[in-house]
């Protein structure tokens, strides 16, 4: 079993060091390059969206786990969550786009191709909000996406994927 | 040109003719879409001296995030829209890429305006 856990101060420059040090750290202990790059992207990508909606008024950092165990990998976020804003209706709302679709690389498609012929949308403003985080999480990962308000103040956000090695096969 | 973590070249190549532009390194900012709008910019404005087809290599970039994505997209619909031809090359040897850029070619339309091409070898730009 492979345990990693890391506290990430909510500010943006620690992102690409958090992508890094899972990716490094997965593959110093021998994850397959695939596989380490993935958990480093799936990793950012869900911090971003942390740190990005988070409420952090009253400290506390963005919580990461990254756990390796019998063929499965999980990567978990959790956050400190103002409930009056529209953080918890984003993450529904970007489930639900997974869940309606056939498929997560559906999902992804339609997003983007709304992002293609968003009429008159502010580029700085989709790019912003653009939501694209979490269905390249479930595309590119293949990866299965919960969340879990764990009370009206924080949010847990899993992605549960294959862990595979180089030739795609299941690390058992 | 140097954006952070990210580094894009942009040359102008007679034979197309084409505006090439390669991609290094991370693309990480928050808001990608306002560093990269004066890089964008000048992309078009090449292009549009001499009906240029706009030549995007992202074979040598290690990560981009979703935001940075988007960005791109922005600019394929800027490009879209003054019917330019943009073609997006990407390393069809490295997962990560091969699924964002796969998951792109739903957009390759008989127009040709968009056209995404997998490459095994990093190109290099013609001299």
């Amino acid at each position: 079993m492979i345990h990693l856990e890391l506290s990430v101060a909510p500010v943006w420059s620690r992102v690409t060091n958090v992508r890094e040090s899972v990716v490094h750290g997965a593959s110093a202990i021998g994850v397959a390059d695939d596989m380490a790059y993935t958990l480093g992207l799936v990793a950012s990508e869900l911090v971003e969206n942390a740190i990005k909606y988070g409420q952090f008024r009253d400290g506390g950092p963005v919580q990461l786990v990254v756990r390796m165990d019998a063929g499965v990998a999980r990567v978990v976020v959790t956050n400190p969550l103002d409930p009056s804003s529209d953080h918890p209706t984003r993450l529904r709302a970007a489930l639900a786009r997974v869940t309606s679709a056939a498929s997560a690389r559906d999902a992804y498609v339609s997003r983007v191709s709304e992002l293609l012929d968003e009429p008159g949308a502010s580029a700085a403003h989709s790019a912003l909000e653009s939501g694209l985080g979490i269905l390249r999480v479930a595309h590119e990962a293949e990866s299965t996406v919960s969340v879990r308000f764990l009370d009206e103040r924080s949010v847990e956000v899993t992605a549960s994927m294959r862990w595979t090695d180089n030739d795609g096969d299941l690390v058992a | 040109m140097d954006l952070g973590e990210l580094r894009i070249e942009i040359r102008d190549i007679v034979e197309g003719p084409l505006v090439r532009v390669d991609w290094r390194g991370k693309g990480n900012a928050l808001q990608p879409t306002i560093a990269l709008a004066p890089v964008f910019d000048d992309v078009l404005a090449r292009a549009r001296v001499t009906s240029a087809t706009v030549d995007m290599h992202f074979e040598e970039l290690e990560f981009f995030n979703s935001a940075t994505i988007t960005a791109v997209l922005h600019f394929i619909r800027r490009a879209r829209a003054e019917r330019r031809t943009v073609v997006l090359n990407y390393h069809g040897g490295l997962r990560w890429q091969r699924y964002c850029f796969d998951a792109l070619a739903a957009f390759e339309k008989d127009d040709g305006l968009v056209r995404i091409r997998a490459l095994d070898v990093p190109a290099t730009a013609s001299p």
